[in-house]
């Protein structure tokens, strides 16, 4: 069913929570979008990058499409902005360090994620440490401080559900030729460990071993920093494993 | 010749960021590009995780112009070669291989310098 383009946001909203219209959804996600960009806004400069707010406020904003009572006399916007908020709130509450980490370092790892996303854009390559040191203007060693620190950084937020594009089915596809999942062995236990994954994990894991993309192409497909693809990495490999020792009945594990 | 760097410390994950920063040291020195020196780590931590807990791990790391090896171990034979982390370490390093050593095994990972640069 098409919809027309004068629809009003109630109409559209109607015709998604009554009708099951997802194109009513999107149209309504798209309509209010200038909405989740000015609430993140007010939380721009505090460490997270813009477009991962933007994101996580987008997931607030349907929510607010799922819950909003259309008995209720009140716009939807009204009722949205308070859960666009509380979204954006949370993930700052999620993405704790989970061990005490000094505050220069804090600073300083995010200030190199930046930095490292910028050079290697400019150098058509990964930069050195070196490199790194130099241009936040700071010693080596302290960038290797804070890149170890870095990976005590939670990524938990990350645990919402990741809209994909079209790779939303990767554990069927796993099975395809074209992904090389013949290459792996026992294939069947690589699944499993899979399926703890969340979606946006699995892609990860799938571009990087199976389809052979660096962790700076798979940070400029998926529109995440490189860093925040290095920690995802960990974190995916680590749960896998658990996942296949707990299968395995392997009782203890570091 | 290689060069060598040895760390031994106990086999707990409240140590991996100490091999973290050796290795964060030792990329640095080497020249190596960030993405290269993380998946270093990473394919170490990755071994590391196949260990069991309590007892002692021994990292060496061996290392001229061209090429970087690292030793870990000991395992408990075959923890060190599991799927997982088998097509895992594959991925990460140039050349993975396990070494047995009485009913122990030591993982080898091999990784070329020259053309990370």
């Amino acid at each position: 069913m098409s919809l027309a383009p004068t629809m009003s946001q109630r109409e559209l909203l109607v015709a998604y929570r009554e009708g099951g219209e997802i194109q009513a959804r999107d149209r309504l996600v798209e309509d209010m979008m200038p909405l989740v960009r000015s609430l993140a806004g007010r939380y721009a400069n505090r460490g997270e990058p813009f477009e991962d707010l933007v994101q996580v406020g987008a997931i607030g904003l349907v929510k607010a499409l799922d819950r909003f009572d259309l008995d209720r006399g009140v716009e939807i916007s009204t009722y949205a902005v308070p859960t666009i908020v509380g979204e954006i709130r949370r993930h700052f509450r999620d993405r704790a360090w989970s061990v005490h980490v000094p505050r220069r370092l804090k600073e300083l790892s995010l200030r190199l994620s930046r930095t490292l996303d910028e050079l290697t854009a400019d150098l058509g390559r990964s930069p050195t440490i070196a490199e790194l040191a130099k241009a936040v203007g700071t010693d080596e060693e302290e960038v290797i401080d804070a890149l170890e620190s870095s990976k005590a950084y939670s990524a938990r937020s990350l645990d919402a559900p990741f809209d994909g594009d079209g790779e939303d089915d990767l554990l069927s596809r796993l099975e395809d030729r074209e992904l090389g999942y013949d290459a792996l062995e026992r294939g069947s236990v690589v699944r499993q460990g899979l399926a703890a994954l969340d979606e946006r994990e699995r892609r990860i894991i799938v571009l990087r071993f199976l389809k052979g993309l660096s962790q700076s192409e798979i940070a400029a497909e998926v529109g995440i920093s490189q860093m925040h693809v290095s920690r995802l990495l960990r974190r995916a490999l680590e749960t896998m494993r658990g996942q296949l020792d707990e299968l395995d009945g392997i009782e203890e594990s570091r | 010749m290689k060069d060598h760097i040895v760390l031994s410390l106990p086999s707990a994950r409240a140590w991996d960021s100490v091999v973290g920063l050796v290795l964060g040291g030792l990329g640095t020195r080497l020249d190596l590009p960030f993405e290269r020196l993380d998946e270093l780590q990473l394919a170490v931590s990755t071994a590391l995780d196949a260990l069991q807990p309590g007892g002692e791990v021994t990292l060496e790391a061996g290392f001229d112009a061209d090429e970087l090896v690292v030793r870990v171990g000991p395992f408990a034979a075959p923890a060190a070669t599991s799927v997982v982390s088998g097509h895992v370490l594959r991925a990460l390093a140039d050349s993975s291989r396990a070494t047995a050593e009485g009913d122990r095994e030591w993982l080898e990972l091999t990784f070329a310098l020259a053309e990370s640069r």
